[in-house]
């Protein structure tokens, strides 16, 4: 008998439908959905690769517990009777404050509504998601001027627009099936332009690249804006209807001089006022960006100044145009939706808020809860090392191998009194566990995820999972009872938790399990009544602001000045993702991208090996020899191993956190080969 | 009607999604390898099922044969490994086996076409660079593809 279920890759956050067929004598092996309205049916290398993670290595089989120093064999009862034990000892000596949760991408809606819920029932803020440390920071200045913090329009929707932005974001390798909807709209005519640092495959579809100085996006974003506001190309009907403070934002930006732009992005302003020309008079305009934005200390100003771009050439509310932010991984948004974020609750309500504050605590049950934010992972990190988080329940994540600053969270996680891991495989962070909860990998949950567009989709058990363990939601369940928390975790199945989430997140509210289930893409929030018509794109009429019109913002002119490359470190440092050349990760992992001219002014040839050191450390890469970076920067790359493991994993090596993207380093030929 | 997997090389965009799905598909190594061009193009290669083909010709055991569907095929009971259509193949799309010994390549996913699939490589292309449709189809497009563009050069030119 053949078994075909339906789920979604968890590979980036676009949320592409699949199947995973299961064999009789054969395994599982993936199929293609091709009538799903994201992906029709396409996959990237990552999705076809789904059905191997339930088997990596150091897959967990059943909980442990810390005994003299081993982790040894429990029961399920054990070990959440020890993790319960710990956490109330704690946080009756403490207080909930000294607690800490955390999730991953690779949650469920269901899970991480489960989570945030059992942390704030235990009196605690401190929950935070698996987003990259400034990308939910960025996300939010979308939320503050338009209203939701997500795409504004499906993703299928760019194949509509007729002229597309495409900044710090290399879609080919990292969302390959979005080139898809972008190869569509050049078919019928668009201009595709592509701004980065480094000429990546995305430029292969490009009809205009600019490749600007590191750093400097904000420069430029502003000086595309001024050639807008001085050619008059602005929309002004639009901005009369739908923003406010423009007069205040024309005469701040009067002060803005091409010439410093100019200076600071090494884009000469002809071209600039061309970008400007092309994405004002296009009939509908596309802006898509990445984390080569997001992952900034300044990036939440560019993400301001792109949406100003969109706001003053009307080029969004429209079925056709609108921004697309990109870089998250699977579950991202729905896990955000939740209310797994420090300083919101489900719905994005804030903490703060304090009038209505007690109609949510009743909604939740919650008596006793801080009244100011929470703290983030990071925050959580440090706290832990000061000694003000004692406990950490990490679910997930594996942030001794995935954050940055590698160096100090080992040691920090060895300080706290109780780490609680629950993940699907043995992770580094487990080392430090004193309790580890065996639970189950995307292929085989059940539940809800919302990817990037809004889009909530049903995803089923489609392999079967080791026989001792058990599923996220039961875990976190379970330790609810040991808790005393029972009566307000009374779910028997994934369905049932959904129904509670869809009562308390008003724009979840029409949404059902069944209908879920059998529409083939999923629905698209907001979907206010059962039954509606369903509408993707956002901001047709209004703005979800308090007045229903966006705020137009100004901001800084250029960028604060970037990380500069001096005399011991005389070259930049780019991070991100590169396709892998053989099957073999290691083989790709291990390179170092040099423009041509450096290496020869050093000695380097192709393949050589090369020690590249930062202020952090070092590490020894082989080099390859390219025109697609600039001279001056060298790039590496890193991968999302498979599922739950490292993002950021390379830049552990480099990373003092705010320069996370850009950091200085020296490259010298190693000695021999 | 003969149906092709056709490739649009500009749209490729080498993310090789499609030797893992035929690796997938056919459990052992790829039909399909994509070939960076420079640091601008890819290009994947698949065998091309030639009308008259050189493989064909030169197998001494008479395991290469043309399916219903035309494409061609090889019996791997009867092959035994000489590697002479390798050697005659123009494409280099033909590859040898190393655990069976016998030489390996796209046979256009015919099983899966049979239960009413497309094939593994086009199914999976996320760029929509490989599609599987018939021939009249493929070049019809190309025509009509290329009269619109010398229309609209034409306007631009008497504007």
């Amino acid at each position: 008998m053949e078994q075909r279920k339906r789920t979604v890759c968890p590979c980036c956050s676009l949320g592409c439908g699949m199947y995973i067929v299961r064999k009789e004598h054969k395994g599982y092996a993936v199929d293609y959905f091709t009538g799903h309205p994201v992906n029709r049916g396409g996959l990237c290398p990552a999705g076809n690769r789904l059905p191997e993670v339930p088997m990596r290595r150091g897959r967990l089989l059943y909980p442990m517990v810390r005994k003299n120093g081993a982790l040894t064999k429990v029961s399920w009862d054990g070990a959440i009777k020890k993790a319960a034990e710990s956490l109330k000892k704690i946080i009756v000596k403490e207080g909930p404050g000294a607690v800490g949760f955390l999730c991953s991408s690779f949650s469920t809606n269901e899970e991480a509504y489960l989570l945030q819920k059992l942390a704030r029932l235990l009196g605690t803020h401190n929950v935070d998601s698996g987003a990259l440390p400034f990308q939910t920071a960025c996300n939010f200045v979308l939320q503050d001027s338009l209203g939701f913090s997500s795409m504004t329009n499906p993703v299928t929707a760019i194949s509509l627009a007729r002229c597309i932005i495409i900044i710090g974001c290399n879609f080919s390798e990292e969302q390959s099936v979005l080139s898809r909807w972008i190869l569509d709209a050049r078919a019928a005519g668009a201009k595709v332009i592509v701004i980065d640092y480094r000429l990546n495959v995305s430029s292969w579809q490009a009809d205009t690249v600019i490749q600007l100085k590191t750093g400097s996006d904000l420069a430029l974003v502003n000086g595309i804006i001024a050639s807008v506001l001085k050619q008059g190309l602005y929309d002004s009907r639009f901005i009369l209807r739908r923003t406010r403070g423009f007069r205040e934002y024309s005469e701040w930006m009067n002060g803005f001089e091409m010439a410093d732009a100019e200076r600071a992005t090494g884009v000469s302003s002809r071209l600039m006022e061309e970008v400007a020309r092309t994405y004002a008079r296009a009939e509908s305009a596309a802006i898509i960006w990445g984390k080569g934005i997001t992952c900034q200390p300044q990036g939440s100003d560019t993400v301001s100044a792109l949406i100003n771009l969109a706001l003053i050439c009307g080029q969004i509310g429209k079925k056709e145009s609108g921004l697309y932010p990109l870089g998250g991984i699977g579950n991202i948004q729905g896990v955000c939706d939740m209310g797994m974020l420090p300083e919101y609750l489900p719905g994005y309500r804030k903490v703060e808020n304090s009038l209505k504050r007690g109609e949510e605590l009743h909604a939740l049950g919650v008596c006793t809860l801080q009244n100011h934010r929470g703290m983030t992972a990071l925050e959580m990190l440090q706290a832990a090392r000061a000694g003000k988080i004692k406990a950490l329940y990490i679910v997930g994540q594996d942030p001794a191998a995935g954050f940055p600053h590698r160096a100090l969270d080992k040691t920090v996680l060895n300080k706290l009194e109780l780490l609680v891991v629950q993940d699907y495989y043995a992770g580094e962070t487990m080392q430090a566990a004193h309790v580890v909860l065996a639970g189950r990998c995307w292929p085989e949950k059940d539940g809800t995820i919302t990817s990037d567009g809004r889009r909530v989709q049903w995803i089923s058990r489609a392999m079967e999972p080791p026989a001792e363990t058990l599923s996220d939601s039961e875990i976190i369940i379970q330790l609810a009872n040991e808790l005393g928390l029972g009566s307000d975790f009374n779910f028997s199945s994934p369905e049932e938790i959904f129904e509670e989430i869809r009562s308390i997140i008003p724009f979840y509210a029409g949404m059902t399990a069944v209908a879920l289930k059998e529409s083939p893409g999923g629905l698209c929030w907001p979907y206010l009544e059962v039954g509606q018509p369903e509408e993707t794109s956002l901001y047709l009429d209004v703005f979800q602001t308090f007045n229903g019109l966006a705020r137009l913002q100004p901001l800084p002119y250029l960028p604060a000045e970037p990380v500069t490359p001096s005399g011991e470190f005389p070259y930049l440092l780019l991070v991100g993702k590169r396709l892998r050349e053989t099957e073999d990760d290691r083989v790709t992992r291990t390179i170092v991208e040099i423009n041509k001219g450096d290496a020869v002014r050093q000695g380097i040839e192709n393949n050589d090996n090369v020690i590249l050191f930062t202020s952090g450390g070092k590490t020894t890469v082989r080099a390859v020899i390219t025109s697609r970076v600039p001279q001056g920067v060298v790039f590496i790359p890193f991968y999302n191993e498979s599922l739950g493991s490292s993002t950021t994993g390379e830049t552990a090596l480099c990373a003092p956190v705010p320069e996370f993207r850009t950091v200085a380093c020296r490259v010298e030929k190693a000695g021999g080969h | 009607m003969r149906k092709v997997i056709f490739l649009d090389a500009g749209r490729c965009i080498g993310c090789k999604a499609c030797e893992a799905a035929c690796r997938v598909a056919r459990s052992g190594p790829e039909g399909i390898t994509v070939m960076p061009v420079g640091e601008r193009f890819a290009v994947p290669q698949a065998c091309r099922h030639c009308g008259q083909s050189m493989c064909l010709a030169v197998c001494p055991a008479g395991a290469v044969y043309k399916g219903e569907d035309l494409s061609v095929k090889i019996d791997l009971i009867k092959c035994i490994g000489c590697q002479l259509c390798i050697a005659a193949c123009p494409f280099g799309v033909i590859s040898l086996d190393n655990v069976t010994k016998t030489v390996k390549k796209c046979d256009r996913c015919c099983q899966r076409v049979k239960e009413g699939y497309l094939p593994a490589c086009v199914a999976t292309c996320p760029s929509g660079a490989l599609t599987y449709e018939d021939l009249d189809l493929v070049t019809t497009r190309k025509r009509r593809k290329r009269a619109l563009s010398s229309v609209l050069s034409c306007g631009q030119a008497g504007r």
